[in-house]
């Protein structure tokens, strides 16, 4: 891959909670703008608590979070500038229709001159069908929802997009539209950090696969090399086993 | 923050609470003037027949002081039919309460239908309903995350917040006091005088102060705990508590804060003193004129006279201790009271409308110097002042065989000249003096903004967003 | 089956967190505030039995002292504001209650509109709140969080579910309710100074069941609302509301409807009609005095001032008491408004059966002007017939108060009022929940 800066990038992170809880042991890691980075693990084994460092939602026990080179703790409110957030499930603002939500968001990003055509032209992208754009989101599925959170982060047009557990309960059809547009936005140039469960996906998608356990990043794979090895298996045997070193 | 704050507000107008709002608003605040223009039109018809009575009178013996009626009572009532509506002024500093008669005392106790009920009770109440969902409703429906993983800092955050719960209340405010005011001026146009709408801006400041703490408080809950329906309930609770309740007891307990003695404690050093002092002292001298111990009737009547002149110094002074010492009581119960904002609220909107205890003792003074006049002009025209009180005394008992009246000395009506008659000319108090009495408690509204507002920034710099 | 779901639905409600606030909210509130009305009426009797002992005056005037209801300990009503004694004399019949320093209540005017804090209002105010707080997400709740789908994949009938739900919440209310009044009795029985007779318990115990089914009547409504909205949220906002409306707003805008719809005669109409009172009397009144002032007054001329004045104070009586009736129709009318408030219903029953409204007193004016009869009767008979005078004993006062059975059976309408209501609630909230689309 390409060997320029990476724009996101975990140095030595930790984090431990005043419960006493290692959530986060010593990670390093990094994504290359144009490259799909897939997080895997267990639940708990700390995908989310990296997720919520790197946008400063919690502190860093030790080590740093950077965005584009800025340091999330030093400067939140700059590195945020560069980064798109996918979170999974969320409801958002149901009173207000789906076009009314991404204008919203798109604000927030500092994308204040966009119009009407912009906004649609985004969800169309994501496969929103039409009749739902001007509609209200409460009355939204799973897999719209989703869709509109997704073109929420297109149309912020960060370098960097995070996403957590971006296919959860999608449907085949859904997630395979999603994996589309994932490899779109690679091709842009963008750098993306996804947390999943879904191991299939991740080896579709993932130009380089991380699995977590315990807070540890016990394992990580480029696309070539798990052409020869059956990420399903590692998988199954590091969710049963002891934590291996980094190989 | 312009974007969050447009975002936000158009949620507001969206929701039902604010449509329920802005409906109860104009409810209350048409009825409010309806019911307002309907009594001060009858109040003043009082004010004008007595006037013409009481008011021309020149007699030396009684007379009369009216006390004009408060064009304000629709923001504040704050008991003022129950005030007196003027005095009988006798000779030697007696006065005697009247009452302003309009109020039955046979209808439930509802509190009254004025401006710092509606701002006080109903406006503090949708604070919370408008605000309660602000930081914890967020957070339920994942949005926090999502808006805060943008370049917006916390602070800007809550203040957009903040702000917001302030225009949504602000609009159905504004709406029903429009209509308030427009029904007053159109139906009694002689009551919006420039100073009439100067301290009807200045309630509307108070009034958004008050409700800004509620705001605040709100998003320090909202910030604190994570479950909107459990913010509901705690910020339900705390309003519970700041309107009713702390309110409400602070009368009931006085009597275990206050030293000051309560009525019957009162009553019953004076009822002894009354019966038994004044007449044990008459029937001495009575019984002294009997046994023939005076020359004359003219004796007899020089030392009744002083025995009952100083008996009548003494009920007045009763009476005025035991009105000092209610109004201590009243005074205790306010400052106990004072410790719910809403509490503030009310007496600070009661002195910047000249209602309430305050003004009370105002009139109270100003009568009282005016009793004074009275009493100089008196001691002028016809050289002594007879002492009177409420009660008067009299008995009548056999000497030397006729029967002799012994009764209070009465005053006299004097028949002279009088084109010179002290008439009495009500003080109202001015805005700044107005303003300078209701200091304090808009100081304490301010100090509660200030504490809940750093403590609801804190708490939502802390909050978890996860 | 009713069984299980009534078990878990308690179960839900004791474990959530609100319950467990409300709870303690509630303890604290019923514990102080039945001990501020307690020590309130301690002192009102005490007051009350010092002016016996010490205020009393025979002779000339007389006074009669109100003795303060003891169930004003549970709904304070207008108890504490209707005056301590009244003076009798020949010269006038007393048509209102003052103070023991015979000036009319003094009381600080701006504190004085608050509501009574008494163990109604918790009721009435405080606990259908918490009610509403419980009801809200009965069905709502479980539609939201996927439950109601779950439980409904059983063979279980729909009306079985409903119902269940509604015992649970029955159970759940009728037990706070049993907390807070047991914590109030508790307060009452331990306090020296105050004690119930067996019809004062009698009146309690109704009152106490007119409170659940007021909080009944509130779960009722939340379960309605619930079946109806999709979501809690709404749910509790929407019951919030109509909350504000029937407990606060209502009672307050019925009652001042009532003072301005029906308006009563203004003071100078009636001051009018004294005046011509007066004017009638006028000449008897100045022969009488002129008859008393006399050297040596014969027993005539005491009988002819006695006849004058008090002749004179029966038509002022007239004219106070054609106001006092028209004043107590007004007050029936603003009750007849007020009845589409359920708050304002309960706490009428609620009065009425403690002895606290006006109807009591009423009553106890009513002895007062066959007292004042009797006085004057008497002191007739001082001028008459000074023997028997000294063998008559001072008229003793008595009058005759609400006996329990007149109360209940006048308190029945309202409470039926309430029981009707919350069957119709019930019937509405089922029909709507067997319609109800449960995706």
């Amino acid at each position: 891959m390409a060997t320029s800066q990476p724009i996101l990038k975990a140095d030595d992170l930790s984090k431990r909670y005043e419960d006493g809880i290692l959530a986060l042991d010593h990670l390093n890691l990094q994504v290359q703008p144009g490259e799909v980075y897939c997080l895997l693990g267990a639940n708990g084994a700390g995908k989310t608590t990296t997720i919520n460092l790197f946008l400063n939602f919690i502190p860093p026990t030790t080590g740093t979070c950077f965005i584009n080179g800025i340091d999330v703790t030093k400067d939140p409110l700059e590195a945020k500038k560069y980064v798109a957030f996918v979170s999974e499930n969320v409801m958002l603002y149901g009173n207000f229709t789906a076009r009314q939500n991404l204008d919203f968001f798109a604000k927030l990003g500092g994308k204040t001159a966009l119009a009407k055509n912009d906004y649609y032209q985004v969800m169309r992208r994501v496969s929103l069908q039409e009749k739902a754009f001007d509609q209200r989101v409460k009355n939204f599925s799973k897999g719209m929802r989703q869709k509109l959170g997704i073109s929420i982060a297109i149309i912020k047009d960060a370098p960097a997009v995070l996403l957590d557990e971006p296919t959860a309960g999608l449907d085949p059809k859904a997630a395979t539209e999603f994996l589309e547009i994932m490899a779109e936005l690679k091709n842009e140039g963008k750098a993306i950090l996804m947390s999943t469960h879904d191991i299939f996906r991740a080896k579709e998608i993932g130009d380089r696969v991380g699995i977590m356990k315990e807070g540890r990043l016990v394992m990580e794979r480029t696309r070539q090399e798990l052409q020869y090895e059956d990420l399903v298996k590692i998988y199954i045997d590091y969710m049963k086993s002891e934590p291996l070193a980094i190989s | 923050m312009r974007t969050i704050i447009r975002r936000e507000f158009l949620g507001h107008v969206k929701s039902l609470q604010f449509a329920v709002l802005l409906v109860l608003a104009v409810v209350l605040f048409v009825a409010n003037a309806l019911v307002f223009v309907g009594s001060y039109r009858g109040q003043t018809e009082r004010f004008e027949k007595a006037m013409a009575m009481k008011g021309q009178g020149t007699s030396t013996r009684i007379t009369g002081v009216v006390r004009r009626p408060n064009s304000l009572t629709f923001i504040a009532e704050a008991g003022d039919p129950e005030r007196p509506g003027g005095y009988t002024v006798m000779p030697g500093g007696t006065l005697m309460a009247e009452s302003a008669g309009s109020r039955t005392f046979k209808l439930p106790d509802v509190p009254a239908l004025d401006w710092s009920l509606i701002i006080g009770t109903l406006f503090s109440l949708y604070a919370v309903l408008l605000g309660f969902q602000a930081v914890s409703g967020e957070k339920e429906r994942g949005t926090l995350r999502l808006v805060l993983s943008n370049p917006v800092g916390r602070a800007r955050f809550l203040t957009a917040k903040y702000l917001t719960i302030l225009l949504a209340l602000a609009v159905p405010l504004a709406v029903g006091l429009l209509v308030n005011l427009v029904l007053v001026g159109l139906l009694v146009p002689q009551v919006l005088t420039l100073d009439v709408l100067a301290r009807i801006a200045l309630v509307v400041l108070i009034g958004l102060t008050y409700l800004s703490l509620f705001a605040f408080l709100s998003l320090l809950v909202s910030s604190l705990i994570h479950r909107s329906s459990l913010v509901l309930l705690t910020l339900l609770a705390s309003w519970l508590l700041f309107t009713i309740i702390i309110p409400s007891s602070s009368v009931v307990i006085v009597d275990k804060l206050s030293s000051a003695a309560n009525e019957i404690q009162v009553a019953r050093m004076f009822e002894p003193m009354v019966q038994k002092e004044v007449w044990d002292r008459i029937n001495a001298i009575v019984a002294r004129a009997q046994k023939g111990e005076f020359g004359s009737e003219a004796e007899i009547q020089a030392a009744a006279d002083k025995a009952f002149e100083e008996g009548q110094i003494k009920v007045n002074a009763f009476y005025e201790d035991f009105a000092r010492a209610q109004e201590e009581r009243a005074r205790t119960a306010k400052n106990v009271a004072r410790m719910s904002p809403a509490a503030l609220f009310q007496f600070a909107v009661e002195d910047t409308v000249r209602t309430g205890d305050g003004a009370e003792r105002d009139f109270l003074d100003q009568v009282q110097e005016y009793a004074r006049s009275y009493d100089a002009y008196i001691l002028k025209k016809l050289g002594k002042v007879v002492q009177t009180s409420r009660f008067s005394f009299s008995t009548s008992f056999d000497f030397q065989g006729r029967r002799m009246q012994l009764h209070s000395p009465r005053p006299e009506e004097y028949s002279g000249d009088k084109s010179d008659f002290p008439r009495f000319v009500e003080r109202t108090a001015t805005i700044g003096r107005s303003l300078r009495s209701a200091l304090s408690d808009l100081a304490g509204l301010l100090v509660w903004n200030i504490l809940l507002a750093g403590l609801a920034f804190s708490a939502f710099l802390r909050t978890d967003v996860r | 089956m009713l069984k299980t779901i009534i078990g878990r639905e308690v179960l839900d409600h004791l474990k959530s967190a609100r319950f467990q606030i409300a709870l303690l909210i509630t303890g604290i509130l019923a514990v102080t505030t039945t001990l501020i009305n307690v020590q309130d009426y301690a002192v009102r009797h005490q007051n009350y039995l010092d002016a016996q002992k010490e205020l009393r005056s025979e002779g000339f005037e007389i006074s009669v002292f109100r003795e303060p209801q003891v169930l004003s300990v549970l709904a304070r009503g207008k108890d504490r504001d209707f005056g301590d004694q009244a003076r009798l004399s020949y010269m006038s019949v007393p048509s209102q209650l003052t103070g023991y320093m015979n000036v009319s209540r003094g009381r600080s005017r701006s504190l004085a509109q608050l509501a009574a804090i008494d163990f109604t209002f918790l009721v009435r105010v405080i606990l259908s709140l918490f009610v509403v707080f419980l009801a809200y997400g009965a069905v709502s709740e479980e539609k939201a969080n996927g439950t109601l789908r779950l439980a409904m994949a059983n063979a279980l009938p729909r009306d079985k579910l409903l119902l269940g739900k509604l015992l649970a919440g029955l159970v759940v209310v009728g037990g706070v309710l049993a907390f807070a009044a047991l914590l109030s009795l508790l307060v009452i029985v331990l306090h020296p100074a105050v004690s119930f007779s067996t019809s004062d318990w009698v009146r309690a115990a109704l009152i106490l069941a007119g409170s659940a089914l007021y909080l009944s009547l509130f779960y009722g409504l939340g379960l309605f609302v619930s079946v109806i909205t999709d979501r809690p949220a709404t749910s509790l906002l929407v019951l919030l509301q109509l909350w504000i409306v029937l407990v606060i707003i209502y009672p307050n805008l019925s009652v001042r409807a009532a003072e301005h719809v029906y308006p009563l005669p203004s003071e100078d109409v009636v001051l009018a009609q004294k005046q011509a009172v007066s004017e009638r009397f006028q000449a008897a009144i100045q022969r009488a005095n002129e008859g008393i002032s006399r050297p040596s007054p014969t027993s005539t001329d005491r009988l002819q001032s006695l006849e004058a004045w008090s002749g004179e104070a029966v038509e002022m009586a007239k004219v106070d008491e054609e106001f006092g009736r028209r004043q107590s129709r007004q007050m029936r009318r603003a009750e007849v408004l007020s009845l589409l408030s359920p708050a304002a219903v309960y706490d009428q029953a609620a009065n009425r059966l403690a002895r606290t409204d006006i109807r009591e007193y009423d009553r106890f004016m009513g002895g007062v002007r066959r007292l004042w009869d009797a006085f004057v009767g008497r002191y007739k008979l001082r001028i008459t017939d000074p023997e028997a005078y000294k063998q008559t004993p001072l008229p003793d006062f008595s009058y005759r108060s609400d006996p329990t059975a007149e109360a209940v059976a006048a308190t029945w309408p309202q409470w039926m009022l309430l029981v009707v209501i919350n069957l119709v609630l019930f019937a509405l909230a089922y029909t709507g929940f067997l319609r109800k689309d449960l995706r």
